[in-house]
């Protein structure tokens, strides 16, 4: 009985391990480590993340941890959940946009007087603050599957208001503003754009939408599966699309002008001082010519460093009549979401 | 919230209204051929079992050849058709007395008495209770709502905790649709306890079911719920593929082997008096649950981890009522004669089980254990809510996938892992 019992006992610590309770004691020296939350298509298979992480740890000679959080949506809650718990996983955040730095300003450590090399390189239009390092940069636009628009003789949108028009009608696919970047930038541009006017737009808007789905990712897939005709993404989208020699998906500019997405990367608040130097090593790096000439291929965004080399299927992107750079408080946002719940349920 | 509350009760009263309607009848018309074919029972139990990936997306690619897209109705006729199974293995078993028809009939009753006078009073709380599962159900109901909804104005409680939990962090709206969440599926749980019929489980007292039209029927019947199975392409099923799903599936597997034998194990072990108790925790929404986890333990432990202990623990109290009501019918049903006999002659409480207890409830443990495996190993709602993103669990990577717009790799994957609880379950034998 007694040896049943202590048998028991010596495998107790292997079933801890499997279910993820304990963790094996390293046996090697250990490499400084620099952990990052990220967005999961950063990671995914055509993500940057794959080129990024051995890259980057050939020459800091450290670990990269790259840390899916989920969605791009998902990174500001769990900033907050970490703060909730008095424990953070991270050392910075790479996947947030102007918006969510503004949101979630709190959470991140200023620059101080550094600032990494080739800072005076970036677009100043793809500059935002000292301590929010940009990384990429894209327009917000609709693309529209031409096909369906030309079987249907049915003119393209050129204004927000078009979108309320019947032959529009269950052809459009958003993203919810409340877990999505793209999706809260297509609300605020409403706002900018529509003014008082915007909550009336919205309500004729929601019998217009086939679905508001949580994410970019989801809403573009059921565009791509046929079941829309119109989604709101960038309109690098289209330069995707003709290097994949698909020439029946293009980007459709609004006369009112159309919204910039900043990516970029934010050391967090609090970060040792040996995590720091990686992290601002990390952050030169992002700004390096090599990595800011895969940005364009593997996120299909823009480099934000000036003169990076586009690929030739950039050349018929159009450019937007005005860029908005929607730069809201975070009681802004958060009225118009409120907004935009009240009116969508 | 208002909005949320709206919708979740609109679907959770809509939708078993549909399911009864559209399941009692066919469970009337069915009974005998059910009672007296496991063949047609195990079948009309396959739905229940599987994938709700494979539910909601197989029948929204049903739905749209007739040109209905995502909305509320769809989210609604899907939650429908997805619990009918239950209503009609439900009416199926109850107590509704063919001898008592006929009597009636030969005496003269017209069809109309014998519906009015004889089917509806026998069967009206087994319809009760077959409604309110239903109903408990689509209160729990998450990937279809996710999948098929279209986001807002579809948005119910659980919808609404996840996204405040995950997306927005505001755990206290989460909390307060948690409890909302909680007080309805306790209340519709304990509500089940009052309308429960007792089973009519026996089939010596069912008339030979013999007739070709009646067969005829259940296998259309059979089939037409079959559709989001018939929709699976198996050649989605790439080797990449399989290599990509192995390491979710096999987490996930581990977690349901273990809160399978977890839940089976403590049904039999613990009190009666709690077996009937835990029963209730199966209204518990797995979302809601996963919340409790979160503001109990969320100083001292990363819900993000990826360690399957709390997957378990949520699964083990939810899922283990399931066995725990198996068990405990079987445990009432003790042949106390022969125990007390065998313990009276010096048999040991393992000896005792072996010989005597085992042979007569491994059908219903393997059922049960069959069921909860089934459950546990696609669930969605607790992997969303407090899985990994990096080292996910089936469920969870199968909503990625379908979020990719791989619907067809999703479901052919989600069948394969409704597999194993399939497999489980027809090896239980003769149980409902």
């Amino acid at each position: 009985m007694k040896n049943t019992f202590q048998n028991a006992l010596s495998v107790a610590p292997l079933l801890l391990f499997i279910f993820g309770c304990v963790k094996p004691e390293p046996t090697a020296p250990v490499r400084p480590a620099l952990r990052v939350y990220t967005y999961d298509s950063f990671l995914g298979k055509s993500g940057l993340g794959h080129w990024i992480r051995p890259e980057f740890e050939k020459l800091c000679n450290c670990d990269l941890r790259l840390l899916s959080v989920g969605d791009a949506g998902q990174i500001s809650a769990r900033l907050e959940l970490d703060q909730a718990r008095g424990k953070r996983e991270a050392d910075l955040v790479l996947g947030i946009d102007e918006l969510a730095w503004v949101q979630s300003q709190n959470h991140f450590e200023p620059w101080g007087e550094w600032e990494p090399k080739n800072y005076s390189e970036i677009t100043p239009s793809a500059r935002v603050d000292k301590g929010f390092l940009p990384f990429d940069y894209g327009v917000y636009s609709l693309i529209a599957e031409t096909g369906y628009f030309e079987k249907k003789q049915i003119p393209l949108p050129t204004k927000l208001s078009d979108l309320t028009q019947s032959h529009y009608r269950k052809k459009l696919v958003l993203e919810d503003p409340r877990t999505s970047a793209p999706g809260l930038a297509f609300l605020l541009l409403t706002h900018e754009v529509l003014g008082p006017q915007a909550d009336d737009f919205w309500k004729k808007l929601r019998d217009q939408w086939l679905a508001i789905l949580p994410g970019w990712d989801t809403a573009y897939g059921l565009f791509l599966k046929g079941d829309a005709a119109l989604v709101w993404s960038y309109t690098t989208s289209q330069a995707y699309h003709r290097s994949e020699n698909q020439n029946n998906y293009k980007a459709l500019v609004f006369e009112e002008g159309n919204p910039v997405q900043i990516e970029g990367a934010a050391m967090l608040k609090g970060i040792p001082a040996e995590s720091r130097k990686l992290a601002e090593q990390f952050f030169e790096f992002l700004l390096s010519p090599e990595v800011q000439a895969k940005v364009t291929t593997h996120q299909w965004m823009y480099a934000v460093i000036k003169n990076t080399p586009l690929p030739a299927s950039f050349s018929g992107v159009p450019r937007a009549n005005k860029v908005i750079h929607l730069k809201k408080t975070r009681e802004e946002v958060q009225a118009a979401l409120q907004r935009f719940a009240r009116i969508a349920n | 919230m208002s909005g949320a509350i709206y919708t979740t009760l609109w679907i959770a009263l809509m939708s078993p209204a549909l399911a009864v309607a559209l399941g009692w009848p066919l469970g009337l018309a069915l009974a005998r051929v059910i009672r007296r074919h496991r063949f047609i029972r195990v079948s009309l139990m396959v739905p229940l079992i599987l994938s709700p990936v494979v539910t909601a997306y197989g029948w929204q690619r049903f739905f749209s050849e007739f040109g209905v897209s995502y909305g509320l109705p769809l989210v609604m006729v899907v939650s429908a058709l997805a619990s009918a199974p239950w209503v009609i293995l439900q009416t199926a078993f109850s107590p509704v007395s063919t001898a008592a028809l006929q009597v009636a009939q030969t005496l003269g009753a017209r069809s109309s008495q014998r519906f009015s006078l004889i089917l509806v009073p026998l069967s009206i709380r087994s319809m009760a209770s077959a409604g309110l599962q239903a109903s408990l159900w689509c209160l729990c109901s998450f990937t279809i709502v996710v999948a098929l909804g279209g986001g807002p104005p579809v948005e119910t409680l659980e919808v609404l905790i996840y996204q405040k939990l995950r997306s927005q962090w505001d755990p206290a709206t989460a909390a307060v649709a948690a409890g909302l969440q909680l007080l309805l599926g306790v209340g519709a749980t304990l509500a089940i306890g009052r309308f429960q019929a007792t089973a009519v489980a026996d089939t010596e007292n069912v008339a030979r079911a013999n007739d070709f039209s009646e067969i005829v029927l259940a296998l259309t019947v059979v089939g037409f719920f079959w559709i989001p199975v018939l929709s699976v392409s198996f050649s989605a099923l790439s080797p990449e593929l399989l290599a990509e799903a192995s390491g979710p599936f096999l987490r996930s597997l581990v977690c349901a082997f273990v809160v399978a034998a977890l839940s089976v194990m403590t049904a039999l072990v613990i009190p009666r008096g709690l077996n009937r108790g835990w029963g209730l925790l199966t209204g518990l929404s797995p979302i809601a649950a996963g919340l409790l986890l979160w503001l109990v333990l969320g100083r001292i432990w990363d819900p993000f981890e990826g360690s399957l202990v709390p997957v378990i623990l949520i699964q083990w109290a939810i899922l283990g009522g399931i066995a725990a009501r198996a068990v405990s019918d079987l445990r009432d049903s003790q042949p106390y004669d022969q125990v007390a006999a065998a313990r009276t002659l010096g048999a040991k409480p393992g000896q005792v089980f072996r010989i005597l207890e085992w042979p007569r409830m491994r059908a219903g443990i393997l059922s049960s254990a069959g069921l909860v495996l089934a459950y546990a190993l696609t669930d969605v709602s607790v992997s969303r809510v407090i899985g990994s993103t990096e080292r996910p669990l089936f469920g969870s990577y199968l909503m990625d996938l379908a979020g990719q717009y791989r619907i067809d790799q999703a479901v052919a994957l989600g069948s394969v892992g409704s597999l194993v609880g399939i497999v489980t379950l027809a090896l239980g034998g003769r149980s409902r």
